[in-house]
Parts: C-alpha cells; structure tokens; sequence
C-alpha cells in the first residue's frame, strides 16, 4: 500500500537539524464577516490573514464564504477597527464625515453583528453616533465602528456559494442515506431514541 | 477533531502572585458563569493555560489534517473524494481558526508552526496512529469525530469567548464529517464480506484511541483544579468516556461489530484480539462497560514514541519548509502592487 | 438540440471526457495539497477549487453517461446518476482517458508548479468553456455556462497569487519563473484535438475551432503573466503529436491511476 505521491516521496530533512529558515512573522489579519442572505446583516464569520485587502477578500470567499449558502462577504483589515472595550484600535483615523459601519456584541461570547451605519468626526463621535442612534447598540456589550470605505466586500454578481451539487460537504447531505442504511440495522423504536441522542449531541 | 483534552492542562502556583482583588474579581466572574474576552482581566496562569490549550489545539486540527489526507487520492467515489477533501480541508480552517484565538493571547503563528515541527509543543495523540485501509477513515470520523464532537460540545461552554466562539463554529462543521464517517460505515457494513471485514479491523484499531480521545482517568477533585474551575474544561474526562461509549457501543453491536481488547505492535498494528466481556450494558445503571484502554501506550505515544509521530512531524515539516518562500514574499504587502502593466 | 445524432454520439462523449478528465485529473493533483499547501488560508482556498474541478467533472460524466445511454436515465445533470458517473471515472482503462498531459503530470511537490499549471489550466477551461456554453445541445451549454462562473473566480485567485510571487521576493520570481519555463511547453497538450473534434465542431456541439481558442487563451494568459513580470513564448504545434486526448499516456499516468482506482478497484460493484 503506496501513499500519494506527495505524502510518500516528500524530501524529509533530519528532525533534529534545526530549521534552515529564520522566523518571519504573521501577514495581516483581516475579520471577515459574511451575509448569509440577499439584503440580510453581514455577521462575524471569523479571521484570516492575507498579503492585502484584494487576497484576503478572496481568500474569505473560499473559506468562510463555503461553509454555508452565502451571498456576499466582506473583509476588514484589523487596523481599520475601532472597539469600544479597546481591544483595537484605528490606526489612521479617516476625513471627518466619513461614514461608519457599526458592528455590535450583544454579549459577552456573541457574534459581532453588523447593525447599521453613521456619519461622525472620527471613532469616538461615531461611536457615540452609533450609541445613540443604531438599533441594539445603546446596550451592546461592545461595539466596533469602521471606516465603510475601508471595508472590502464582493460584488453582487461575484460567485460565492458554488453552482454543483455540494451537499458532500454539509452533515443534511447524508441524513436521509443515513436513516435509510440505519434501518436495516435497527427498528424504528431503537432508530428514534438514537435520533434524540443526536440531537442533545448535535450531530 | 477537537485535541484539547488531553492534554493535561496544567495551571502553575503563579496564581499567589496575582493582586488578590482583581482575582477575587475573576474567579466570582467564573463562579456566575460569565464569559472572558480576550481584552478582559486574566491571570497569568489563566492567559498561559488557555494560550497552550487553543495552540494545542489548533496544532491537533492541522495534524489531524494529516492521517486522513493520505487516501484522498484512493477516494472510491466522486462523492467521497470530495467529502474527504473538504473534511481534511475543513481541518485547516478549524487549525487556522484556533490559531487566530492564540495569537491574540500572545503568540505569533509563525513561532506556533516552528514549535510544532521542532517538537517544542504537542498536538492530539490520536494523530499518532497510522491508517492503513480505506475503512480507517471511515472509522476516524465516525468514532474520532463523534468524540470530538461530544468534548468540544461542552468546551463551548467554557468561559473563555473567543475560544467558545470557535468551538461553536467548528462544531457546526464538525456534524458533517460526523454524519460522513457514520454513512461510510453503514455502507460497508451493508457491503461486501470484504468491506465488512475491513470495517471490522478498522474498528479494532480505532476502538482504543477512541476511548483514550478523552484523556486520561481525572485526577481526584478535577472539579476544583483550575482548568475545570476556571471552566477551560467542563466536564470530566472519565464522564465524557462514559457518554461515549454509551453512544457508541450498541451502535457498533447492532451494525455487527465485535468489540476488542486489542494487543498492538510498535507500528499500530493489531497482533492479538479477544472480545471485550465488559462490553455489556449494566442493568442497573443503564451505562455500557468498557475494558480500560492501555494507559502505558497512551503515554508512550504523548512522549513521541507513537507508530507515527516522526512521520507525522516530518510531513508537517516539510510543508512549512516548502512553503516558506511563499509567506516571505507576501510579507508586509498591504501597501499594494505595482500597476497593471 | 436535445438529442446527439447517432452518428455523432461517439465523438460528443469524447468530448465530455476530455473535460471532465482534465478536470479530474487536476482537482485529483491538486486535491493532495490539502493539508500541505503553504499558508493555511491558501491551503483551505486551494482545496476548495480542487473540489469545484472534481465537481465539475461529476456533472460532466454525469452528462456523459446519460448521452451514451439515452434510455437509462433521462436526468443529465449533476449527480443524477452517481454510480455511472463514478463508473467513468474509476473504472476505465487507461487508454480512454481522454485527459491532456498538461494535467497528469507529476507537480513535483512544488508549489509553484502546482500553481502554474492552474493557472494555465483555468484560462484554458474558462475558454474551453465558454465555447461549450455556445453549444447546440442544450444541457451541455446550461451547463457549461453555470461552471463558467466558478471557472472565472478560479482564473482570478491564481492570477492574484501569479502577480504576487512574481512581483514578491528575487527567490519567488525565480520559482515562478522556473516553473513558467518548465510548463509552457507542456501546456500546449491541452489543445490537442480529441479524435473527431472537427466533427462536433461543425455540428455547432463544440462551436469555434482550436487556432480561435488558443488566442482567446493568450488573452486571457498575457496580460496576467506581463503583470507578474514573468515571460513565456507559446506555440501552436498545427499537427500535435498522439497524446493524451487521443488516449496516448505516459507510464506514469498508468501509475497515478492505479493509485486514484485502488479502493475502487477491490469491489468496482459495491457501494462505498
């Protein structure tokens, strides 16, 4: 039994010989939000790092973007963030009047949300803008405003979700196969208590 | 593939260091259930901890990535050759997740990735085993997933946000392969005496590090130790066992699979097996019994001694070697590209 | 047109297959980086255009087996009829592959290679593909024009990565530059003609000629390979030596196949 080519004949170099390269760093982060409807709100999907803006966009598109029906993404370079706890902070603040996406946390542990968006003079005016005018932000545990023409997002006809079959990569593509296989197996009665497992499991 | 587990999160006395206040804070702040978020007031102990738990564990994701990605290229079918590839790639998004979660607490990926291959840090013990057939990768992620998923089920109910964020996005993913590994393994059942005598051998060897996934029998008093005080763990290893193999052991006797106790030479592979007379339900208490699996190997394989630790390592290393030159030439990029010609 | 001629029917099936194994036999290569490839958001990303290429060669052969088989199934789309589709890609003889060299080749465990040759493969496709959205038989044009879009975004993620290393670090452009070197050449095996590709061509099944395809292909390669600063001469061999699209491999093409049928192999009737 032979492995791939690449797994069986890879050069190896001797584990105890240090290695050849020096260290260099991590390329930027970018959060990557996704909206998962036409129309609907971009919600935190996570990050990644990328060279630029224009990569990570479609570095996004292929990750983040295929874990479920999707209909746009957007990508934000960590340095254009502004957090209301100070975990970030804006590394050029923008002209004053620019426009400012508004993302909020409910609380601790949620998702960033983005909910809406505000004219202001620079971060803490928009924050302020934000908490005074966004819907949920007043309250929020944290908020994040961006400068939107920093916010590099795929155009409405870009393909992200793909046009084959891709129930392959999606636990509800083997459900139903895997019920029919089960029942040869076990009763209907044994089948629905091992269903209710599943669920408290989320399998 | 969660490898949080078993790692054996150890949280040294720098506690009594702290200013006692702001701990008396933190630990009220566990005691309610609230979550931590990464720019929140921590121990030391507590950012180190969760730092070696989420870098472990997202070292165990791209390892992990490992074992299965040698039979993408023997997939039997279109459809299984896609699933394998999008499940062996979704192990990368799940490492590159976790390692965002770590360098936030402190450390850069590049100095993970150098650490992992020179066998500075460990990553999940379950990797170190090798995959011989076609039925190993359906077991890996009918057994190993399904054990991943039930651990890190109740890791997203720990305290620490940006971890627990993950876990709940990663476990969403993880149902797929789940449901993946559970279909292959219903069809070779259902197949031919060839496919189910495979399935069979390789539920024999995947059987014991199943049940080891969890980690080794708690420590007396687990509850009270840091990392399940501090909620980084939330349920006991020996309770997760035991849900485990109540899920899994009549499941694999009504498919026809026999349970073993296994004896295993130094390359993984099998060399003696009897049946497993545990392996009934007690009546009284409802719950599956199960003989021990073998700790010495267990720990054996966590010092570096496993079927395939070095091979595991030495892959790694290469595609962080040949890669190099690929990172360094994008590095602090954002400025732009020159103009289209 | 909804039905093949009889008399056509021989020469439309190779056509299907000499895409759908091109697209199988890259997403195949490509596929076993999963888990290797440098960066691990590159890593993910070029996994997932390995799947859309073996996807879009389950829809072919999918199409395939119900334009061979009329009767069996009257579905010719995607994963209509999965056994037959999985029947024509792991269970043929070599010498049916249709596939060009370009794609079978080894990579060499070099990412730049592997890179490359996407490259030049999806311009190729996107162009190979945008002629077949043109057909006269309906489903293979609906088709053809669905996987267009997806072929397009591939073209985009590897000319992104194709002016980034070759505008990078000295070391990238050399490697680059290398593997430019070391494939141009090949490359041209993608436009050699299957047998009875002039056939279909003239029944407007497969509309446009080869010389028309190979300069939309330029075209398309150029300006992305100025930007990149790396070079390349390409030329249209006008009567290409028997390769691979006329069932002609390399030992090693027997090889890989072994390797890619091994499990299918041990019980070609089972399920999986």
């Amino acid at each position: 039994m032979t492995m791939s080519r690449i797994r069986d004949h890879f050069p190896r170099t001797d584990p105890a010989a240090p290695l050849a390269s020096a260290p260099m760093g991590d390329l930027d982060p970018y959060v990557v939000f996704t909206q998962l409807r036409a129309n609907g709100p971009f919600l935190y999907a996570g990050w990644l790092e990328a060279p630029d803006a224009e990569m990570a966009l479609l570095l996004a598109r292929d990750h983040y973007g295929r874990d479920q029906v999707c209909t746009a993404v957007r990508v934000i370079h960590r340095a254009d963030l502004e957090s209301s706890d100070g975990l970030y902070t804006l590394a050029m603040p923008p002209p004053d009047g620019t426009e400012w996406l508004v993302a909020t946390q409910k609380r601790p542990g949620d998702i960033f949300i983005e909910m809406g968006r505000v004219r202001a003079a620079g971060p803490a005016a928009a924050m302020d803008a934000a908490r005074a005018s966004v819907p949920g932000a007043a309250t929020a545990h944290v908020i994040w405003v961006i400068p939107a023409d920093r916010a590099v997002t795929t155009a409405p006809d870009d393909l992200i979700w793909r046009t084959t079959d891709q129930t392959y990569r999606l636990a509800r593509g083997y459900r139903r196969d895997v019920r029919e296989k089960w029942t040869r197996f076990r009763d209907e009665s044994a089948l629905a208590e091992y269903e209710r497992d599943d669920l408290t499991e989320e399998f | 593939m969660s490898g949080s587990a078993n790692e054996g999160v150890v949280v040294d006395p720098m506690i009594r260091e702290e200013d006692p206040q702001r701990l008396a804070e933190f630990e009220a702040k566990m005691a309610r259930g609230d979550l931590i978020e990464a720019d929140d007031w921590m121990p030391k102990a507590y950012r180190d901890a969760m730092l070696r738990m989420a870098e472990h564990h997202a070292n165990s994701e791209i390892v992990g990535a490992l074992p299965e990605g040698e039979w993408i290229t023997r997939a039997p079918s279109l459809r299984r050759k896609l699933a394998l590839t999008a499940k062996v790639q979704d192990e990368v998004g799940h490492g590159q997740m976790l390692y965002r979660v770590s360098q936030d607490l402190g450390k850069s990926r590049d100095d993970m990735l150098r650490d992992l291959i020179t066998g500075k840090t460990k990553y999940h013990n379950c990797f170190n085993y090798p995959v011989p057939t076609w039925a190993d990768i359906a077991m890996i992620q009918w057994l190993i997933d399904g054990a991943a998923i039930m651990n890190q089920k109740t890791l997203a109910d720990g305290a620490y946000g940006p971890y627990v964020r993950t876990m709940k996005r990663i476990n969403m993913e993880e149902a797929f392969h789940f449901r993946s590994g559970e279909d292959m393994v219903l069809t070779l059942m259902s197949g031919t005496p060839l496919q189910r005598g495979m399935c069979q051998e390789a539920f024999d060897r995947w059987w014991g590090p199943a049940l080891m996934f969890f980690g080794p029998p708690d420590k007396p008093g687990a509850e009270h130790l840091p990392p399940m005080r501090w909620r980084m763990k939330t349920v006991k290893n020996d309770e997760l066992r035991r849900r485990f193999v109540n899920r899994f052991a009549p499941a694999a006797i009504d498919l026809g699979l026999r349970i073993h106790v296994v004896e295993k030479d130094g390359h993984g592979s099998v060399i003696a097996k009897r049946p497993d007379e545990r392996a009934v339900r007690d009546a009284a208490t409802g719950d599956w019994g199960y003989t021990e699996p073998d700790w010495n190997e267990f720990f054996r394989v966590i010092r570096g001694h496993g079927p395939c630790n070095a091979e595991r390592l030495a892959l790694r290393r290469f595609s962080y070697e040949q890669g190099h030159w690929v990172q360094q030439a994008v590095l602090g990029r954002r400025a732009g590209l020159p103009p289209a010609a | 047109m909804q039905t093949i001629p009889a008399d056509l029917r021989d020469d439309f099936v190779r056509l299907l297959l000499s895409v759908a194994d091109d697209k199988l036999l890259l997403g195949h290569r490509n596929s076993d980086w999963t888990g290797l490839a440098p960066i691990l958001e590159e890593d993910i990303a070029f996994s997932a255009l390995a799947q859309d290429e073996i996807a879009h060669a389950q829809a072919l052969y999918g199409l395939a087996a119900s334009v061979s088989h009329p009767d069996a199934r009257a579905g010719a789309d995607a994963s209509g009829d999965a056994p037959a589709a999985d029947a024509l890609a792991f269970g043929r003889p070599a010498a049916a592959y249709l596939c060009a060299a370009f794609v079978e080749a080894d990579d060499g465990f070099d990412w730049a290679v592997a890179l490359v040759r996407r490259f030049l493969c999806d311009a190729f496709d996107a162009a190979r593909l945008q002629r077949l959205s043109g057909s006269g038989f309906a489903p293979l044009a609906h088709l053809a024009a669905r996987l267009l879009r997806e072929e397009r975004s591939h073209l985009e993620h590897a000319s992104g990565w194709l002016v980034r290393l070759g505008r990078g670090t000295t070391e990238s452009a050399a490697r680059m530059q290398a593997a430019l070197d070391r494939l141009a050449p090949a490359a041209m095996t993608l436009f050699e003609p299957f047998d009875g590709e002039d056939r279909v061509a003239s029944a407007g099944l497969y509309p446009g000629d080869r010389a028309t395809m190979f300069r939309t292909w330029r075209a398309a390669v150029e300006p992305v390979l100025a930007r990149a600063g790396l070079t390349a001469a390409f030329t249209l061999d006008p009567d290409p030596p028997r390769g691979g699209r006329r069932g002609v491999h390399s030992p090693a093409f027997s090889a890989q196949l072994d390797e890619m049928c091994e499990v299918f192999r041990l019980a070609p009737e089972a399920a999986w």
